[in-house]
C-alpha cells in the first residue's frame, strides 16, 4: 500500500492505494479508518482505491457537505481525477450507503458493487439503530457479534487515548452530519431497482447496527444481487471476520466478468 | 448591582428510585412519569413566585427553554412570558430560549418576541442560545449544523426587527422570498440581547463581537469554572476594542436563605441532591452530540466540564466548597455574593430559587429574606456610570 494526497477542486483527498488489476473503489465505514490486512488480501485481486472521506482521519473539508448527494458529486470526481475505467464498488455502512447512492444513479460508469452492512433503507419492522444514543459498551453490542474482543475495545475505547480523540470525535461528527437519527433515505429503496449491476451484498449476521433484514431488502430490490450472511459478525465484517469476508469477495470478484 | 429572578419549572415528583431506574430525565424519560393535574398546580404555582419576584422589587424575571424533560417544564419560553407579561408591572421578561436552532421559521421567534414587547411597551430582554445537546434528540436537528444555524437565524431575526420590510433572506439554512413581520419590537432598534452560556469560548468571543450581554449559566459547574468563562468572556471583550461593562456579565446562581445556615442548609439540602441527582441525570452522549460544540472546544472542555457536574457531586462539603449554590442566613449568603460580585464583577445577578424540589412556601420565604435583607446591601456594587447602563445589550 503507498499513501498519495492529491487535489480536488481544492479540497486535499488522502488516498490510500495497493494492488493490481480491475480498479477497486473501497467506500469506508466511520469505525475503522485505515488499512488494514484485509484491504492487502483485496489487492491481490484488484487495484484497491481507499480515500479518506473528508471531514475524517484529520482530513479537512466536512463543511462542504451536507447531503449524500455531495458525496456522489465528490466521488464521481475522484473517478474522472483518478482516470478509474468503470471500478467495482465496494462499501461497508455509510459507504455501503453512498455506494448503493451512486449505483442508482451512475450504473453505467460501474462494473461491481459491494455493499457490506449499508445504511441506507429504512425497514419500519427492523429499524436501524440510532448510535447516537447509545454509550461505548451499548455502541460495541451493536457493531460487533463479539463486543468483548480486543477489536471492539480498541475501535470503540471506553475512554479514548487522548490521541486518538480527535480522529473518533471527527468521525462521529461525519457520521452523524449524514446519519443524524435516521441513517436512511427514504427515496433510496424507490430507485434500487436502477441498479443494474452485478451486486454482492454481505452482512453480519450479529449486525446490531443495520438488522439482517436490512441485507435481505438490498437483495430482493437489486436484480441479480446476492447476498450472503457471515457468522459470528457483526456491523462491520471486514474488521470482525476479515477472512471470511475476504473470501467472498474475492470469489465474487473472481467470477466477475472483466 | 442588579437583581434577576430566575426560574428552572422543574418536576418534583419524580420517583424515588428514579436515579436507579432511568438513565436520564431527558429525551427518553418517559412522560408517563407527567401528570397534568399536579402540574396544573405547579405552572400556577411557578409563575405565582415570579409574580412574586415583580412585586420584591427584582428588576427582571426569567423563563427559559427545554424540551422533554423533567428538568424544566417550559418547552415554550414565549408562553410563559405572555403568561407574566400582563400580570407583571415592571419587571423586564428575560427569555433564555429561544433555542434558535431548533426553527425553521426564525421569523416566528422574532414575531414572538415583537409581541411580547409591544404588549408589555418595552420590558423583554431577548435571550437567543444553541440549546442543550438533548434538544437536538428531541427535534431531530442535526447537531453538526448547531452554530451555523444559531448564527444564520440570529442575523434574520436581527434583520427582521431592524430592516424595513419586506426582504427577501436568502441564506444556507434558511430562505424566504417575503420576510415583513408584523409587529416590530417596541424597544428601538430592538430589545437587549442577552446570550447565556455554560462556558464555550467560541460563544464568548461572538458575544462579545457583538457587546450583548453574557449571562454565565447557574446550573452546571462549580464557581471556579465560571470565574474562568466571565474572566475569558472580559479578555474577548478587550480583544474586541473595549472594556466589559459590569451589566454585560450575568452571573446565574442557585440561591436559598433562611433563618440561619443550619437551617438554611436542613431546608434545601435534600431539594438540591434531587435536583443534582435526578433532574440533571443525563449521559454525555446526550449532552454532547457530534458537532454541537465545535471539535477545539470538545477537546478541550468535555472532560473537564463533565466531571464538574453536579451530578459527580457526592456530599454537601463539595457543594459548598464548589460553590455550586449560594446557601445560608442573609448574612452568610449576602457574604458570599459579595465576594463573588468583587472576585467577578458581574452586575447581574440571575438568582435561581427553585432548584430541585424546594416546595413553594420555603420558596417564598426564601425569595422574600434575599429581596429584604440582601438586595439592599448588594445594590450599590459594580453598577456602570448611567451613561454607559442605557445601552444595556443592544449592539
Amino acid at each position: 500500500m503507498h499513501e498519495t494526497t492529491l487535489d480536488l477542486r481544492g479540497l486535499q483527498v488522502r488516498l490510500l492505494r495497493g494492488g493490481r488489476g480491475l480498479p477497486l473503489l473501497y467506500l469506508h465505514d466511520t469505525f475503522t479508518l485505515a488499512w488494514l490486512p484485509v484491504h492487502n488480501r483485496l489487492a491481490t485481486a484488484c487495484e484497491v482505491f481507499f480515500p479518506v472521506h473528508p471531514g475524517c482521519a484529520g482530513a479537512a473539508g466536512l463543511e462542504h457537505f451536507d447531503d449524500l448527494e455531495d458525496l456522489v458529486f465528490y466521488y464521481l470526481d475522484l473517478c474522472e481525477a483518478l482516470h478509474l475505467e468503470r471500478p467495482v464498488l465496494l462499501g461497508a455502512s455509510l459507504g455501503g450507503w453512498l455506494a448503493a447512492e451512486m449505483a442508482v444513479r451512475y450504473s453505467h460508469l460501474l462494473r461491481g458493487l459491494v455493499l457490506v452492512g449499508a445504511l441506507g433503507l429504512h425497514l419500519p419492522a427492523a429499524p436501524a439503530t440510532d448510535l447516537f444514543r447509545l454509550d461505548p459498551a451499548q455502541v460495541r453490542a451493536a457493531l460487533f457479534a463479539d463486543p468483548t474482543a480486543p477489536l471492539a475495545q480498541r475501535l470503540v475505547p471506553d475512554t479514548p487515548d487522548p490521541a486518538a480523540l480527535p480522529s473518533l470525535l471527527q468521525a462521529r461528527q461525519m457520521l452523524a452530519r449524514f446519519a443524524w437519527q435516521f441513517p436512511d433515505n427514504p427515496k433510496l429503496a424507490r430507485y434500487l431497482y436502477r441498479v443494474r449491476l452485478p451486486t454482492l451484498i454481505v452482512w453480519g449476521a450479529q449486525d446490531g447496527v443495520v438488522p439482517p433484514a436490512h441485507g435481505q431488502a438490498y437483495q430482493e430490490a437489486i436484480a441479480g444481487s446476492q447476498l450472503v450472511v457471515l457468522p459470528q459478525c457483526g456491523h462491520l465484517p471486514h474488521a470482525e471476520q476479515p477472512e471470511a469476508f475476504a473470501r467472498v469477495v474475492l470469489d465474487w470478484l473472481a467470477r466477475l466478468t472483466p | 448591582m442588579r437583581f434577576y429572578c430566575f426560574h428552572l419549572m422543574p418536576w418534583p415528583y419524580l420517583p424515588a428510585d428514579f436515579a436507579q431506574r432511568y438513565d436520564s430525565a431527558w429525551v427518553t424519560c418517559p412522560n408517563t412519569l407527567y401528570d397534568p393535574e399536579p402540574g396544573h398546580v405547579l405552572y400556577n404555582r411557578y409563575l405565582d413566585e415570579l409574580e412574586l419576584a415583580d412585586a420584591l422589587g427584582f428588576e427582571g424575571v426569567c423563563v427559559n427553554e427545554h424540551h422533554q424533560n423533567a428538568y424544566g417544564l417550559m418547552p415554550s419560553p414565549n408562553i410563559m412570558a405572555a403568561c407574566l407579561a400582563r400580570r407583571t408591572r415592571q419587571a423586564k421578561l428575560v427569555i433564555l430560549g429561544n433555542v434558535l436552532p431548533l426553527y425553521d421559521h426564525p421569523q416566528r421567534v422574532a414575531e414572538e418576541i415583537a409581541m411580547l414587547d409591544v404588549i408589555t411597551r418595552g420590558r423583554v430582554i431577548s435571550g437567543m442560545v444553541v440549546g442543550t445537546g438533548m434538544e437536538y434528540f428531541s427535534y431531530n436537528i442535526n447537531p453538526t449544523y448547531a452554530r451555523e444555524r444559531f448564527h444564520e437565524a440570529h442575523d434574520l431575526i436581527l434583520k427582521a426587527w431592524t430592516t424595513p420590510g419586506p426582504f427577501s433572506w436568502l441564506g444556507k439554512h434558511y430562505r424566504f422570498r417575503y420576510l415583513n413581520p408584523w409587529p416590530k419590537p417596541y424597544q428601538k432598534p430592538h430589545p437587549p440581547i442577552w446570550i447565556p452560556g455554560s462556558g464555550s469560548p467560541e460563544t464568548m468571543e461572538w458575544v462579545a463581537q457583538k457587546r450583548y450581554t453574557y449571562m454565565v449559566l447557574p446550573t452546571l459547574a462549580p464557581f471556579e469554572l465560571r470565574r474562568q468563562s466571565a474572566a475569558y468572556f472580559r479578555e474577548c471583550c478587550e480583544k474586541a476594542g473595549y472594556t466589559a461593562r459590569h451589566e454585560q456579565i450575568g452571573w446565574g446562581i442557585g440561591i436559598y436563605v433562611a433563618e440561619t445556615d443550619a437551617q438554611a442548609r436542613r431546608e434545601y439540602e435534600p431539594h438540591f441532591w434531587y435536583y443534582a441527582r435526578n433532574l440533571l441525570k443525563t449521559p454525555p452522549q446526550l449532552s454532547l452530540p457530534p458537532g454541537h460544540t465545535s471539535l477545539p472546544t470538545m477537546l478541550s472542555m468535555a472532560e473537564r466540564r463533565l466531571k464538574s457536574r453536579p451530578g459527580g457531586l457526592r456530599t454537601w462539603e463539595e457543594v459548598e466548597k464548589g460553590g455550586y449554590v449560594v446557601v445560608g442566613s442573609p448574612e452568610t449568603v449576602r457574604q458570599r455574593l459579595e465576594a463573588y460580585a468583587k472576585e467577578v464583577g458581574f452586575g447581574l445577578l440571575i438568582a435561581n430559587f427553585s432548584v430541585g424540589s424546594v416546595p413553594h412556601e420555603l420558596t417564598r420565604k426564601s425569595m422574600t429574606l434575599f429581596a429584604q435583607e440582601v438586595m439592599p446591601k448588594l445594590r450599590p456594587l459594580n453598577t456602570d456610570p448611567p451613561a454607559a447602563a442605557d445601552a444595556g445589550g443592544t449592539p
